[in-house]
């Protein structure tokens, strides 16, 4: 069993409803192929950075699950036959907010000037 | 460009400090694409370390996550005419 993360981008023609409806359809796909999921969300319509398919904006639903490879094949397949998707990511799930809330806190606990080694002038630090 | 205002002696060696360091990034995170623009150029390339001070593990994740991004049409690929 390993976690994934999984992105869809869905046709901006499509309403809400639909939208709600294809994540269901994905979500319904994990739990059959004897996934879990712990988080899903939808991300609402967002423009894009290039045009896919002639189009500049699509929506954007979130799917984090854990299950064998079987299911990510089987997305995967399922997938090449929806026309209603852009573009979709499934990539290994690397928690990454959990993580680095983790790291903060560990560091956090430590006198503020550990962080970077002669960088006593300015502290660049800003808001990235 | 104002030569009189006050040169920074650059003390040689000095190494920028590497950001995902200082803000205790543990896992690069390609959905944060607004993060992400700060590391890359305004063609969409990603941009050099010297550039950045980003040290080496961490440009290793930034690439990968910007890869991503960009899969994802969260951030541009690289294009001639960005104006």
């Amino acid at each position: 069993m390993r976690k994934y993360e999984f992105v869809l981008i869905l046709e901006p023609t499509l309403d809400d409803a639909a939208v709600a409806e294809g994540l269901e359809k994905y979500c319904n796909l994990v739990r059959e192929q004897g996934g879990e999921i712990s988080q899903q969300e939808n991300w609402g319509r967002r423009k894009f950075a290039y045009d896919i398919r002639k189009k500049s904006e699509g929506s954007y639903l979130y799917i984090r699950f854990r299950g064998e490879k079987k299911v990510v094949d089987e997305i995967n397949r399922v997938l090449r036959f929806d026309e209603r998707v852009l573009r979709t990511l499934i990539v290994l799930d690397e928690d990454a907010e959990a993580r680095n809330a983790e790291a903060q806190r560990r560091e956090g606990r430590r006198p503020a000037d550990t962080s970077a080694p002669g960088d006593s002038t300015e502290p660049l630090q800003a808001e990235v | 460009m104002a030569s009189n205002r006050k040169k920074k002696e650059r003390k040689p060696g000095r190494r920028k400090p590497c950001k995902f360091c200082m803000d205790h990034v543990a896992v690069i995170d390609y959905k944060d694409d607004k993060r992400l623009r700060k590391f890359m150029t305004d063609r969409g390339k990603i941009a050099a370390r010297r550039i950045t001070g980003t040290c080496a593990r961490h440009q290793r994740q930034l690439a990968i996550a910007i890869k991503r991004a960009r899969h994802l049409a969260l951030v541009p690929f690289v294009r001639e005419h960005y104006r």
